[in-house]
């Protein structure tokens, strides 16, 4: 349903294309995150409804000033430049590249922020498996849901393959195949907090190669608000040498953790990265044991830090079948 | 003869003013201030009402008075304990703590908390539960059983001291369990559940079961539980939890179709419902769940199981 109305909106949008093309501008070009800024668009405007998106996301108060100018209220969004696009009736008009710059942190009043800890393309590994991520989501609401971060796997034609945020009609899933994975390991998606209820997400990696034996392993999706500032456990973590065991660790901003439990004395990890809102910062360790047994991590947060979540993953040797252990 | 007189003369020796205690009863909450009445030594007491001590504010106005403020407990009679110089004194004094157990505390639900299940092939499911306090005050737990000589009644707390694991606990859910912890004290724990296969631990580690909190995850809304995979290779099982007795509707299977959650009866079992006639077919479902009466939280999840391998994967909501 999503691709039919994008190909009827590709065709009305191409309309514009052919017709006279005016200059437009707007005042000012920047401004916060946080959204609620009044912008004005200079260009000819005719006799009809105006909308305003600001890349995919729609401003709110649009009012047709006079025939060349148009106020809207910019929302809430994500740092970076996105286009600023006009819709006219039914039209997309062409603006010759007009931009706008949302400055700032991310708007976390607007926007919660959710953890994919695993978004990876396929993974070949040994003996034939090939490792998959498979997330799907669902919109259990009435009103259009917009995922930030997330892109769409455009198959057939697309307005704008790279889409973001992703819109989410309600009662439409989203399966593995209609989604780009591009997180590595992990990737920062952000959504409404009023439509918090209203996101379902299920996140699984499973090996092509035993789909008839297993349906995989469920990974968490993680809320911004499951974060932790101070210590937390990762419990019961085999010794036993026929396992192999990697901890990942997430956080938000460059820090660095304590891990008791795995050594005699402490061990602190550095996590790096995080270069956009959508990569997290990230520290990953593999480790075995020598003799069966369990043994219980804590993991603690720098004092005055950003918050940090973490898992483990603990896979056989020999079926590859993965465990998880994560924070509750 | 000898043995009456030395009964006689020992008896002043032991005898004590019996203890009282002022209130006898006070919120489930706590910080309400009790005076105990009774003999006491001239040394520092500590006060314990079942395993929760008070730790702040004790005052002594007299040799014969103490006074403390009490700590949070489940509703219902607590024994009032004392220590002094190393040694406990049960004073036979019972305090009430009256009110709602969901306003100070939360309810922590294992899905599955079972006695271990033979199955086919000589398999033999396991659960696994393991919690950690990380903070450095100790925190009290109800619901939980220790394995190995603990008191049976599970309204009386179990203390888990700070950066300490708990015990071994008594696997007595039906399936699941609420155990209960003062919601002050609910951030400084960490678990982790995990289900598993004792004729298959060679192969895998299990699968990690939610632990979840009543105050976070469970909703009155409707909400998804997605990609369910209707091959018949995979045998599934839906199931579902209340705190109370509720409807909820279920689309996603076929027709919709609404059932009963019950038989809470404490308030350490959940009310539940299961389901696991789920239409075969090809590709994936989104299973949506309707709780119908507003006020009453659920909470859902479904296990798919390999036929052949036995092994276990969990679809959660998010």
């Amino acid at each position: 349903m999503r691709r039919a109305s994008l190909l009827l909106t590709v065709l009305l949008s191409a309309v514009p294309l052919f017709a006279e093309v005016f200059p437009f501008t707007i005042t000012p070009a920047s401004g916060p995150t946080t959204g609620g800024q009044l912008v004005t668009i200079k260009g000819s405007f005719g006799n009809w409804p105006y909308g305003v998106g600001f890349g995919e996301t729609a401003a709110t108060n649009v009012i047709q000033v006079d025939d060349e100018t148009l106020t809207a209220i910019t929302p809430a969004h994500l740092p970076g430049v996105v286009e600023v696009r006009i819709f006219e009736y039914d039209i997309f008009r062409e603006t010759g590249g007009l931009t706008y710059e949302f400055v700032g942190d991310p708007p976390l009043v607007q926007l919660e922020r959710i953890l994919l800890p695993v978004l990876t393309p396929p993974v070949t590994g040994a003996f034939g498996s090939e490792f998959r991520t498979a997330l799907r989501v669902l919109n259990t609401g009435e009103k259009t849901l917009e995922v930030f971060g997330l892109t769409q796997n455009c198959v057939v034609l697309c307005i704008d393959p790279q889409g973001d945020p992703m819109q989410l009609e309600p009662d439409s899933p989203v399966g593995e195949h209609d989604v780009i994975y591009l997180g590595n390991p992990g990737r920062f998606v952000y959504i409404s907090p009023e439509q918090s209820w209203d996101f379902a997400a299920h996140l699984r990696v499973y090996d092509t190669s035993r789909a008839a034996e297993n349906f995989g392993t469920a990974i968490p999706v993680v809320r911004q608000s499951q974060f932790r500032g101070d210590p937390f456990g990762l419990l019961n973590v085999p010794t036993d040498p026929r396992f192999r065991n990697t901890l990942r660790l997430y956080s938000t901003a460059p820090t660095t953790v304590t891990i008791e439990g795995l050594d005699a004395e402490p061990r602190v990890m550095a996590l790096s990265g995080g270069a956009t809102v959508h990569d997290p910062a990230y520290a990953v360790l593999s480790f075995s044991g020598t003799e069966a047994g369990l043994k219980d991590l804590v993991i603690t947060p720098a004092a005055g830090g950003p918050a940090v979540w973490g898992f483990i993953s603990v896979t056989n040797n020999l079926t590859q079948h993965i465990t998880t252990i994560s924070p509750r | 003869m000898r043995l009456a007189l030395l009964f006689f003369f020992a008896l002043p020796l032991f005898a004590q003013t019996p203890f009282t205690i002022q209130p006898a009863s006070g919120n489930a909450l706590g910080g309400d201030l009790v005076t105990i009445k009774g003999d006491f030594l001239p040394q520092t007491y500590e006060v314990f009402f079942d395993a929760n001590p008070v730790s702040t504010g004790m005052l002594r106005p007299d040799s014969n008075t103490i006074q403390v403020r009490t700590p949070a407990h489940l509703p219902g009679l607590s024994k009032v304990i004392l220590k002094v110089n190393g040694t406990t004194i049960d004073t036979g004094l019972r305090y009430e703590y009256t009110g709602y157990v969901g306003i100070g505390f939360e309810r922590v639900l294992l899905p599955v908390f079972t006695p271990p299940i033979p199955g086919a092939f000589d398999s033999e499911f396991r659960t696994e539960f393991d919690v950690v306090n990380t903070a450095a005050g100790a925190v009290s737990i109800y619901g939980a059983t220790p394995c190995c000589g603990g008191a049976g009644d599970p309204r009386v707390p179990l203390l888990l001291p700070g950066r300490a694991a708990l015990p071994v606990l008594v696997t007595n859910g039906a399936p699941g369990r609420f155990v209960l912890v003062p919601r002050n004290q609910a951030e400084s724990l960490t678990a982790n559940l995990r289900v598993y296969d004792t004729s298959r631990s060679a192969e895998n580690f299990g699968t990690e079961v939610p632990v979840v909190r009543m105050t976070k995850d469970f909703t009155t809304q409707p909400f998804t539980l997605l990609g369910v995979p209707l091959d018949a290779r995979f045998r599934k099982t839906l199931r579902i939890y209340a705190e109370d007795p509720n409807l909820v509707t279920i689309r996603g299977l076929g027709a919709p179709r609404t059932v009963m959650l019950a038989g809470n009866v404490d308030m350490f079992t959940p009310a539940y419902a299961e389901i696991s006639d789920f239409p075969a077919g090809t590709g994936l479902t989104d299973v949506i769940i309707q709780p119908t009466r507003a006020g009453a939280g659920v909470w859902a999840f479904i296990t798919v199981t390999n036929n052949e391998t036995q092994h276990i994967t969990v679809i959660a909501p998010r």
